[in-house]
């Protein structure tokens, strides 16, 4: 039960990440699986073979994939000027060389990050691992974080600012660069959080972000472009329906309803639940 | 060209090693796949599910041919015609997405018609695909010329779609849907025709590649295979007819042919090839041919023509 709810986690912090992108930046970033993995992956080297405690490796991880968000950011998307079909070759190009890596040096092994913390925690009369329960209580408090981040901070107004239109954001003297910069560092950030959490439930493969990506822009969908505070609530939604139906349904047909329901979704309301575009 | 076509032609008899064939059939079938591609994107839509198209004509193939026990001659243009339905019927909830909002829809949409093609237990055989489906012919040679046949016909019919009236009817509506409209261009319904004619195509090669294969599987058709054919058509050029075929040559026949020993590095490769080209040739290699050739007509002193994408209408075009 616990890791069905850090799931819906998971897949928040990513949506949350690749809206972030999506929003701000215009682009679809199909690599944010491939970052998602890559920090799953860099974690685990962090731990096991530094033999860094999980407490250190893990902000390392997402301290360096929000630098590599920069990075990335100034290098190949700026670049490309949001021309949709080369920010594509980029994407593709970046999500290629992180997968053929992983796959080429570690793929092979079946893995995964080791507990921070050993031992479980009796709730009521369940008994749940005293890590899940972290990653959890960390979870939740990141994405509280990122919800006062965007509503209250002056970073967040000048976010929004350029979400809603970007020439006149501009005009009001907010920097789209610097705004970019963050938003990527953010949303790399974001998606690395997510991968050293779903690295601690399942065993890490190559291709793990593959299907993460896909449930990611099932949220986004339903959720709507434009929206962050939509996609919590959605995620909310999907984890608690993902939870609770497997439960008296197969899970098979819990994917293909939910699958159908997002097409439904695009047929009747293409601007998803929160989107207003 | 018709160099082109009559070398392909007698290929055959100067190659003897079975492999380059092999080669040669993926590369045909890729070439149309990747060009039906580039029809659906004529009128503005970037479709990620082109590898799921390619499944719903390689399964509407394999299942009766494996439980019913047609014949592949049927079944191949049941494969294509299956994938023209399921395709236009699609179309139509999407025609309403644009850009990046087609993409990510079409990205789910194949995860979505690759899982309910496998959800379809023992008749489509699961994530492992459907085995056992009958050959065409004993002889690879025979496979060769259906091959090249069908990419004939294939690439022949979409050259005539996309240089006839209606195809400029897509590309006004890609360029601008809203001064297309005011022509009295619907944008709807060209954009349905326009997914319905690629993956007629898309779906007769999947159908024939199944049935070369004598399998269909799952992977061949997944979000894998769908970057692999993005790529060969952004490598070669988006915006030219023969920019898909000229990616394959470059990123699938190429390297196979003489690159085999670098195998697992090739994908480092190809992402280099991809960098330089989105920071360099926003055209592809076909846009740098075309480059090339317009400074050496001017060097020549004959005017030079101007620069112009292929694919692009302008607006003094000769429409309709």
């Amino acid at each position: 039960m616990i890791n069905v709810v850090l799931l819906g986690v998971v897949y928040i912090l990513m949506g949350m990440g690749f809206a972030f992108i999506l929003n701000l930046l215009g682009i679809f970033n199909l690599a944010h699986g491939a970052i998602f993995m890559s920090a799953s992956y860099g974690c685990y080297l962090l731990v096991v073979r530094l033999g860094l405690p999980g407490f250190v490796a893990f902000p390392l991880t997402v301290l360096v994939a929000a630098a590599f968000g920069v990075v990335v950011e100034r290098f190949l998307f700026r670049p490309m000027k949001a021309d949709f079909n080369r920010t594509m070759m980029v994407c593709i190009a970046l999500s290629t060389v992180l997968v053929t890596t992983f796959n080429r040096f570690l793929g092979t092994k079946v893995l995964a990050i080791p507990p921070f913390i050993e031992g479980t925690t009796g709730i009521g009369p369940y008994k749940v691992q005293t890590d899940r329960i972290l990653a959890f209580c960390i979870g939740v408090v990141i994405l509280v974080a990122i919800i006062l981040f965007v509503d209250r901070s002056r970073w967040g107004a000048q976010m929004q600012a350029v979400t809603q239109n970007r020439e006149g954001a501009a005009l009001q003297g907010v920097r789209f660069s610097r705004v970019a910069a963050i938003a990527c560092a953010v949303g790399f950030g974001l998606a690395a959080i997510a991968g050293v959490f779903m690295g601690s439930l399942y065993n890490l493969t190559p291709f793990m972000g593959d299907i993460t990506l896909i449930k990611v822009l099932m949220l986004v969908i339903l959720a709507g472009v434009g929206s962050f505070n939509g996609i919590f609530y959605v995620g909310g939604l999907l984890g608690v329906l993902y939870g609770a139906l497997p439960v008296v349904l197969n899970g098979a047909v819990v994917d293909a309803a939910a699958s159908i329901m997002v097409l439904a979704l695009l047929v009747i309301r293409p601007q998803g639940f929160f989107g207003h575009e | 060209m018709g160099v082109v076509m009559i070398v392909l032609a007698l290929l055959p008899l100067a190659i003897s090693g079975s492999y380059y064939m092999h080669v040669l059939i993926l590369a045909f079938v890729y070439v149309v796949v990747s060009s039906g591609f580039r029809t659906i994107s004529i009128s503005g839509q970037f479709n990620i599910a082109q590898g799921a198209f390619m499944g719903v004509g390689a399964y509407a193939a394999a299942i009766p041919a494996v439980w019913l026990h047609w014949s592949p001659w049927v079944t191949i243009p049941l494969g294509a015609v299956a994938a023209t339905v399921v395709g236009s019927i699609i179309a139509y909830p999407f025609a309403r997405l644009r850009t990046v909002y087609y993409a990510m829809g079409t990205l789910f949409l194949g995860y979505v018609i690759m899982n309910l093609i496998t959800a379809g237990g023992k008749t489509t055989g699961m994530s492992t695909g459907l085995g056992g489906v009958q050959p065409l012919f004993s002889n690879r040679t025979h496979y060769y010329y259906l091959a090249f046949g069908l990419m004939v016909v294939s690439m022949a019919c979409m050259y005539r779609f996309e240089f006839s009236r209606i195809g400029v009817r897509m590309k006004a509506v890609a360029q601008s849907h809203q001064v297309a409209a005011s022509v009295g261009i619907g944008e709807r319904r060209n954009r349905i025709l326009a997914v319905a004619f690629g993956s007629f195509f898309t779906g007769l090669l999947g159908a024939f590649y199944c049935h070369y294969q004598g399998v269909a599987s799952p992977s061949s058709y997944g979000l894998g295979a769908t970057l692999l054919i993005i790529m060969y058509v952004l490598v070669g050029g988006l915006n030219s007819f023969w920019g898909p075929s000229v990616g394959v040559l470059i990123l699938l026949v190429i390297p196979e042919f003489y690159f085999r020993d670098l195998k697992g590095d090739l994908p480092y490769v190809t992402a280099a090839i991809l960098l330089i080209i989105a920071f360099t040739l926003p055209d592809g290699i076909v846009g740098l041919v075309n480059l090339v050739k317009n400074r050496i007509v001017k060097r020549l002193g004959r005017g030079g023509l101007p620069q112009q994408p292929e694919g692009e209408v302008r607006a003094d075009a000769p429409g309709d």
